[in-house]
């Protein structure tokens, strides 16, 4: 399987890139919340070891912030290709097949699956709402009907997100856009833009050593 | 095949779709997804035009909302992206190639020493990060291109930084331990603790062999040409630089295995300390954050995505009675529990050629658990240990799971190792290189398997009075 | 000509190993299958293989599965805390008592018309009961009220209203969470269920001090909810009076067996480094106090807690006469009266 790279549109499609940019924008700010979650915890990891009291409220708060960023973060992945594929086969076959694999993919099994569960949990977000459903534990967080809320917000940016790679599939199939240059196999892709790494410049001179090899991947 | 039940065929349909849809590849937690609700839809149809009984329709499948929602509110797996974020933070942070550099000095005089800085730095790194793509890219790119410099025997250099660099995914803290933990029903700190042997195990067997293979063919395993005496600043040196992950180390896990925190506190104070010490290295600034930060998002929402495909696959499977199915299978073929346990092993192992091991954690440990812990097995788990066959059990595929990263010809550490290699290196040459070290994983695994001890007796220890 | 046969799908918020607990649903499936001539047949689901418990309710409001196994102490974040008082009540009717107010009483008809009101479309079925559970574990002597304060414990039900009371922060955790947040800090102390129930959840192993007796649980009751549609349209008449047998021998079932099965396990808690403890008066003053403002701030917020907590008061007023003259004292215990 691979992660693979995105497969930047690059200003080719205008409603595709809207639609990631939409995607992207709200999955980045939603990404700051792990930011949030380390601080939590370690105000509640003080204030129960300090003050030896807990907070059931902030233990409550840590599964929220958590599910709130890898939801969103699921629809980021769609826009941005890097869910897991297995791609023994796939980085074989032409351009052509891996649109139509990519095509009949978003219709028969991503878009049956994203509809009928954001169709399902619109009335399921309701009758939470409607007896103002709050945690089991006495004290902990009211008014849980605006974390379940977050569950089809999600699907429906994951929605839009595979809307965008089907409009964007379907133009390239039809070669009505710009195909992205050729990619590495989609996990070595990933890797080298996760970490930086350039493998030829890193040998290009042979006694680089590893330090100076560093500072050149910080740069990037 | 006469004997079965027609839901069975449901089952078997289902498996077989699965498989092969894997392979156009389409993402994965979405072929899981979207078979499940393929064949919710199949299962309607034959209930209404054949014979099968699954009671399953569209109004059902609103129960997938609920297991969605559970997998939202999961406090065990909020430790997940804590320990991402830590792994990926300790990588800006420099630690490795500060300790790569000290440790080279120090394993300068033996033949291999520079192997064997690499697999204590990956055993370091390990405890450290525990993502396997990124201990590899970093052993990678640190030490190969002075292996290469230093005419060291291609295959064994290659092969010393794949398994090396997967060792993160065994030694805790380990997000596959986390999740291991999670579908099986045992104590992630058990899973830990219960770790840490055969991880340390597989750490000395490489470096036996980096040594001994060192004295046998020196030729491959050449020293430096500007090597020189240890001095005591080397020895200070080293210590200084592995002090601070050291204590970084000590205070996740102790403080886990001492009881002190959570597995959730500790990955969070983690993933703090990380930052301190990034910054510490002046290292840390608002770029770095942000980089680590979204990343750490992209890589916990593809595991988190592959949760969503399974809970839906696994519902749809369930309904079809896939439970029963399976434990019939297994148990109806009088292999004796070890036996057993070797069949599933081998078929993790060569599921691991193609599956990633969240998708082998996610579908198989599940289907496995109640099996397995039907068997009956007499695993000591003295007294302390809860479900010790299950630790047990869940150590060997662990192992079996690293083993499988390895493998030719699609192991994931391979490509990774190949996405830093020079151009001149293929990957015939990486699968040559990792050979030795597959069979030393296997001489591991066997290890484990007829000394369960190796994995229960540590958190018996830990944990007991 | 048969009648239609039903498949009830019944996933359960204890595991069916918990005998005495769990195993009650696992009795039902088994012999009311065998009693109907299959003409009803359960499927148990282990806890959260089917749907997480606490998705169970709405779930099988909306016809998503047709029955569940819970009891609406688990379902106060839905139902509100007046859910409690159909599970457990702190200081109140111990089980013989229940059931008579539940069957012979306005019981039953309040706990149905709590779900109507509150909009979910189930059929509730009372099928299952045990006697007093254990009132905690911890890991150290409790012998006045603030040795509670400051403590985390997983604690069940409206009794957990009173410990809030005294200081302690409680979070309801479910069976199989509850050791691995003992072993790891996140609570100190809990209280689950029966010493037998308790001792398969290896308590024990880290919590040495046992206490009893279990005011907050004198008697627990458990129910079958059934979609409503399915259990009017989907039912014959021969089907649901069956379930409600069923669910009635049920209930006679699960009190016979965790009333056999609780004295070894306290003998070997002794065995086990375990001390059993009966609360001081002082403790269960406090914890009576307690309570007293817990029915009243409950009361105050919800008049649907009041008027269902009245009604088991009055009951229980009536009551009184007959459980003063008609029984013996138990055996080491103090007669209130007098
Ligand atoms: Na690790
Ligand atoms: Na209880």
């Amino acid at each position: 399987m691979s992660h693979s790279a995105s497969k930047k549109s690059g200003g080719r499609i205008p409603v595709v890139d809207m639609l990631n940019g939409v995607v992207k924008r709200i999955a980045e700010l939603a990404a700051w919340l792990n930011v949030v979650l380390i601080g939590v915890i370690i105000i509640s990891v003080i204030w129960r070891y300090g003050f030896n009291n807990a907070l059931v409220e902030l233990e409550e708060l840590t599964w929220h912030l958590y599910a709130v960023a890898f939801m969103f973060g699921i629809a980021y992945c769609i826009s941005n290709d890097s869910h897991i594929r297995v791609d023994l086969v796939h980085m074989n076959v032409s351009r052509r097949t891996q649109h139509i694999i990519e095509i009949l993919g978003i219709v028969i099994l991503l878009l049956p699956f994203l509809i009928s569960i954001l169709d399902h949990s619109l009335s399921w977000v309701a009758d939470s709402y409607r007896v103002d459903e709050h945690s089991s534990s006495p004290t902990g967080l009211p008014h849980r009907w605006i974390i379940k809320g977050f569950l089809p917000a999600a699907f429906f940016l994951m929605l839009l997100a595979a809307l965008a790679r089907l409009i964007q599939e379907v133009l390239l199939l039809l070669h009505l856009g710009t195909e992205p240059e050729e990619l590495d196999p989609g996990r070595v892709t990933m890797i080298k833009k996760l970490f930086h790494v350039h493998p030829e410049a890193l040998y290009r001179d042979a006694d680089v050593p590893a330090e100076s090899t560093r500072k050149d991947r910080q740069g990037d | 095949m006469m004997g079965l039940e027609p839901e069975s065929w449901l089952v078997i349909g289902m498996f077989s779709t699965f498989i092969l849809l894997l392979f156009t590849g389409f993402p994965v937690a979405w072929v899981l997804a979207g078979t499940g609700i393929l064949f919710a839809g199949v299962a309607y149809l034959t209930d209404n035009y054949w014979e099968t009984a699954t009671g399953i329709d569209y109004n059902s499948l609103g129960l997938l909302v609920g297991r969605i929602y559970d997998i939202m509110n999961n406090w065990v797996l909020v430790a997940l992206p804590m320990f991402i974020f830590m792994g990926l933070m300790l990588d800006k942070s420099g630690v490795a190639e500060r300790m790569m550099h000290s440790m080279q000095k120090l394993f300068g005089n033996v033949k291999g020493g520079l192997a064997i800085t690499v697999t204590l730095i990956g055993i370091i790194l390990a405890a450290s990060t525990g993502i396997i793509g990124a201990s590899v890219v970093l052993l990678g790119v640190m030490s190969l291109p002075v292996m290469m410099k230093q005419r060291y025997n291609k295959s064994l250099a290659l092969g010393t930084v794949a398994a090396s660099g997967c060792l993160g995914i065994l030694i805790p803290p380990s997000i596959m331990l986390v999740i291991m933990g999670d579908q099986l029903g045992v104590s992630v700190g058990d899973l830990f603790m219960g770790a840490v042997f055969p991880g340390l195990i597989l750490g000395v067997l490489y470096m036996a062999y980096i040594l001994i293979y060192g004295l046998l063919r020196p030729e491959d395993a050449p020293l430096a040409n500007d090597h020189r005496g240890v001095t005591w600043a080397d020895i200070g040196r080293v210590f200084l630089d592995i002090i601070p992950p050291a204590i970084l180390i000590f205070a996740v896990l102790g403080s886990i295995f001492m009881g002190i925190a959570t597995v959730t506190e500790a990955s969070g104070v983690g993933a703090f300390g990380a930052a301190v010490l990034a910054a510490a290295y002046k290292r840390f600034d608002f770029a770095v954050l942000k980089e680590v930060t979204i990343n750490t998002m992209n890589t916990s929402a593809y595991i988190f995505a592959i949760f969503v495909g399974a809970t839906v696959f696994a519902l749809v499977l369930r309904e079809c009675g896939g439970d029963e199915l399976i434990e019939s299978v297994l148990t109806g073929m009088g292999l004796g529990p070890y036996g057993l346990i070797i069949f599933v092993l081998s078929v993790v192992f060569l599921l691991g050629f193609f599956l990633d091991w969240i998708e082998i954690s996610l579908i198989i440990l599940p289907l496995l658990g109640p099996v397995i812990k039907g068997l009956g097995l007499d695993i000591d788990g003295y007294g302390v240990v809860d479900n010790p066959e299950l630790v047990w059990f869940a150590l060997l595929v662990a192992v079996t799971l690293q083993t499988s990263f390895l493998t030719p010809p699609v192991g994931f550490a391979l490509f990774y190792l190949k996405g830093v290699c020079p151009p001149e290196v293929k990957l015939v040459d990486i699968y040559k290189g990792v050979v030795p070290f597959i069979l030393l994983q296997l001489v591991g695994l066997a290890l484990v398997f007829i000394f369960p001890a190796l994995v229960t007796w540590l958190p018996a220890v830990a944990y007991g009075n | 000509q048969a009648e239609k046969k039903v498949l009830l799908k019944l996933p359960v918020w204890f595991g069916t190993h918990l005998t005495g607990l769990g195993s009650t649903p696992a009795w039902l499936a088994e012999n009311i299958e065998a009693a109907s001539g299959g003409n009803i047949k359960i499927k148990v689901y282990e806890p959260g293989k089917l749907i997480p418990p606490k998705e169970m309710l709405d779930a099988v409001s909306k016809g998503q599965i047709n029955a569940g196994y819970t009891t609406p102490g688990y379902n106060t974040g839905l139902v509100g805390n007046k859910g409690g008082i159909f599970s457990a009540v702190p200081f109140g009717p111990d089980a013989p008592e229940f059931l008579a107010w539940i069957y012979y009483g306005e019981g039953r008809k309040l706990w149905q018309e709590m779900y109507d009101k509150a909009g979910y479309n189930v059929h509730s079925i009372p099928c299952g009961i045990i006697a007093p559970e254990t009132s905690g574990w911890f890991s150290r002597p409790i012998d006045k009220p603030e040795d509670l304060k400051g403590l985390r414990m997983r604690f069940f039900g409206l009794g957990a209203l009173v410990m809030e009371k005294m200081g302690v922060s409680t979070s309801l955790l479910s069976s199989k969470e509850i050791f691995p947040a003992l072993e790891k800090g996140a609570i100190d102390a809990t209280e689950f269920s029966m010493p037998a129930i308790d001792k398969l959840l290896g308590f024990h192993k880290i919590l040495k001090y046992n206490y009893f007796p279990g005011w907050h649980q004198p008697a627990t009751t458990f129910e079958v909810i059934v979609n409503k549609d399915f259990w009017n349209k989907n039912m014959s008449d021969s089907q649901r009076a069956m379930l409600e047998v069923g669910c009635k021998a049920a209930m006679l079932d699960g009190l016979a067996l965790g009333e056999a099965i609780q004295f070894p396990e306290l003998k070997e808690n002794a065995k086990r480094g375990v001390e059993n403890r009966y609360w001081s008066d002082e403790m269960l003053d406090a914890y009576r106090a307690g309570w007293a403002e817990v029915v009243a701030e409950e009361g105050a917020k919800d008049p649907e807690f009041k008027r269902i907590y009245d009604n088991l008061s009055a009951f229980r007023a009536d009551y009184e006469v007959w459980s003063r003259l008609g029984f013996m004292p138990r055996p080491g215990t103090k007669r209130i009266a007098e």
